[in-house]
């Protein structure tokens, strides 16, 4: 399926996960996710954007799963409809020493607090942490000033620090 | 807790989450029901000028180009007789030339509807293109799924049956 230069096939069995799973990060609900892995590869399709390298192509299909994800969350529909909390979402039961169980109860409430910062600060974090991408290329994905980035990455840990010590002594 | 781990533990817990085949298909069809809008290779300012030109040409009878030996057209040329190109088809041809449509698989929309099986509930039937391949149509003989398939079965709730090389497939139609 090559049109024009842009294989879409190689493309979505390549990235098809991580847009998939970039969405998931911000929409917390599969089906939705699902819609909106389609949409970007629609969209790629239909734009067909000159796309030099393969970092070119991951920043340009993160860009536009994220604010495809921002206007889903805008849309009058999510903000009346609950999503459920999904099965496969909760965390897996462990059998091992007590000391793993408080550590993966330590890991899961950290996941939590990640997909609960807002909007802005989620977007430095995800890419940085999950998708290894470096300041200066987050920046461009997100069409910020490179310092921006800097002060939301450092804003998003203090808040995550707080998030997770609050919780932390509400569990204790 | 750093947050260095999170990307092992976002992966720990979205191991179920992953674009399967299904995935893979359901986008691939999604793509293949897109035409895509191509320019032609003929440049749009010079393809109106030709179509002025024609213009011109039949208003005027040959007039103005008429003695120069340049231009004759084929009613002037031979009185009486039937023009050579008829007015409306040099028209059309021009104008299909500035545009064509083009699915994603490399098919075009060039090829006709050659017959229609029944449709149903939704107002869609299986069809054969003039390509031979086959695909679906709405009830304006219209190509709601590109013919591209060796064969193609009624539609039932939304679902049908169709055969690419030699493997069957349900799809969702449109």
């Amino acid at each position: 399926m090559q049109e024009n230069g842009i294989d879409i096939d190689r493309l979505v069995r390549q990235y098809g996960s991580l847009v998939l799973k970039q969405a998931y990060f911000y929409l917390k609900d599969r089906h939705k996710a699902e819609d909106v892995c389609q949409e970007v590869f629609l969209r790629m399709y239909k734009k067909q954007p000159q796309l030099p390298d393969e970092q070119s192509e991951k920043a340009y299909l993160l860009r536009v799963t994220i604010n495809l994800c921002k206007d889903v969350l805008k849309s009058a529909w999510h903000r009346r409809v609950t999503p459920m909390i999904e099965g496969y979402d909760a965390p897996h039961p462990q059998n091992g020493p007590e000391a793993d169980a408080v550590e993966n109860e330590e890991k899961q409430l950290l996941y939590e607090a990640v997909l609960e910062l807002p909007p802005i600060y989620k977007d430095v974090v995800l890419l940085f942490y999950y998708h290894d991408m470096p300041t200066g290329e987050i920046a461009k994905v997100l069409k910020i000033p490179e310092v921006t980035v800097r002060t939301r990455l450092m804003r998003a840990r203090t808040r995550l620090g707080t998030a997770l010590k609050g919780r932390l002594k509400d569990e204790a | 807790m750093k947050l260095e781990q999170f990307k092992e533990i976002a992966d720990e817990n979205l191991r179920d989450l992953y674009v399967d085949e299904r995935m893979v298909s359901r986008i691939h069809r999604k793509l293949c029901a897109v035409p895509v809008r191509r320019k032609a290779r003929v440049p749009r300012a010079s393809a109106l000028l030709a179509a002025a030109c024609v213009v011109v040409m039949l208003l005027s009878g040959g007039v103005l180009l008429h003695g120069t030996g340049l231009l004759q057209p084929a009613a002037s040329a031979a009185p009486g007789a039937a023009p050579a190109v008829p007015h409306n088809s040099a028209v059309s041809t021009l104008s299909s030339s500035v545009e064509t449509s083009e699915y994603i698989d490399g098919s075009t929309l060039s090829y006709g509807v050659a017959e229609v099986g029944s449709f149903c509930e939704e107002g869609y039937a299986p069809a054969r293109g003039t390509n031979g391949l086959y695909g679906y149509v709405n009830r304006d003989n219209v190509w709601v799924v590109p013919a591209m398939y060796d064969a193609a079965e009624d539609v039932v709730d939304g679902k049908a049956a169709v055969t690419v090389q030699g493997t069957v497939q349900i799809i969702e139609v449109p």
